[in-house]
């Protein structure tokens, strides 16, 4: 089976982004037996987070690319974050 | 349970798991379709983390596969929910199903063997992965289906990855192509935010499980699972399709 060179720094990002997430969905589930009022606020940021962990993902894989020397490829991945507000624009405004 | 069960369903087979969770959501909880299927798009994005997590560690996600498959899916689903008026949704579904099983045999029958030989080192070039990324961006809007479930069979198929880095790839990919969908949702005030933390950690939970289940399963196992979704996916089609 061919093996792909997995990046620490992507692997790092990703969990840090996790473990935040994790913390905030944690608090809102607890939020919603003790004091139900601020629970959506929680959920709501731990979503926000979500969305922001798109472009930093994307970022992490740029900036791997270019560690590798691949412009070509690291310039593809910013594509991709022009891509994900170009689809977030054309589904809002349709 | 639902979410942990989805997620495992789509760590494993580097699906998004809204195949299992939005009629999860719909039958057992009688939430609207259009509310599940923000909720599960919100879902993905944790789960997608967890489980390309898992499959990078053991080296199954290519990062130039998952680049243009990520641009160009997204573009095609674009492309594919605006000429949707235009296409007989109910023929095309038929004909979907009809492709999906006959991929469904494909997949289990190709020989292992020759698998592992033409899978040493896949280089598909950009051009061939950014069209089919396009195609299958185009079909899952049309189709209302998730990317993943298109994108894995193609690249196991087409591109002769092995079908764990088909898997890792998809699992990373389906993170970033559900955030633009989520940003609509959240916007438009359809994602409602009750019952999300139950289901985004059942997601992660479920996502780990199935990922953790998927680096270690052996490819027949794995592929003969990936055929029973897609010929479930296909039957739901084509029952659609004829209704």
């Amino acid at each position: 089976m061919a093996q792909f060179e997995s990046d620490q720094n992507i692997l790092n990002i990703q969990r840090y982004i996790l473990i935040v997430v994790i913390a905030t969905l944690a608090v809102s589930i607890i939020l919603g037996y003790v004091k139900p009022l601020y629970e959506d606020y929680f959920s709501y940021a731990a979503v926000v987070l979500l969305i922001i962990a798109a472009p930093i993902r994307i970022i992490a894989v740029a900036k791997y690319f270019k560690k590798k020397g691949n412009r070509r490829y690291q310039m593809l991945s910013y594509t991709v974050i022009l891509i994900i507000i170009l689809t977030a624009l054309v589904r809002a405004i349709l | 349970m639902g979410a942990v069960v989805a997620g495992i369903a789509g760590g494993f087979l580097g699906l998004g798991g809204g195949i299992v969770l939005v009629p999860f959501l719909t039958t057992i909880f009688g939430m609207p379709m259009h509310q599940a299927v923000a909720l599960s798009l919100a879902s993905i994005m944790a789960q997608s983390i967890v489980s390309s997590n898992n499959y990078m560690k053991k080296g199954m996600v290519d990062f130039r596969l998952v680049t243009p498959l990520c641009i160009f899916s997204s573009l095609g689903a674009i492309l594919g929910s605006n000429i949707i008026e235009f296409i007989p949704g109910n023929y095309l579904k038929i004909i979907f199903a009809v492709a999906l099983t006959y991929t469904a045999v494909t997949i289990v029958r190709k020989s292992e063997s020759t698998r592992e030989r033409e899978a040493a080192d896949p280089d598909p070039g950009l051009l061939a992965v950014s069209l089919i990324a396009f195609l299958a961006g185009i079909f899952s809007a049309i189709l209302g289906v998730g990317g993943g479930i298109i994108v894995v069979p193609a690249v196991y198929l087409l591109f002769n990855y092995d079908m764990g880095t088909a898997r890792g790839s998809s699992a990373f990919m389906i993170g970033i192509t559900a955030t633009a969908g989520s940003v609509v949702y959240l916007i438009n005030g359809a994602l409602h935010l009750d019952s999300a933390g139950p289901v985004i950690i059942g997601l992660i939970i479920g996502g780990w499980i199935g990922s953790w289940l998927g680096t270690r399963a052996k490819s027949i196992v794995v592929r003969y699972i990936f055929a029973v979704a897609m010929v479930y996916l296909a039957t739901r089609m084509f029952l659609e399709g004829i209704k």
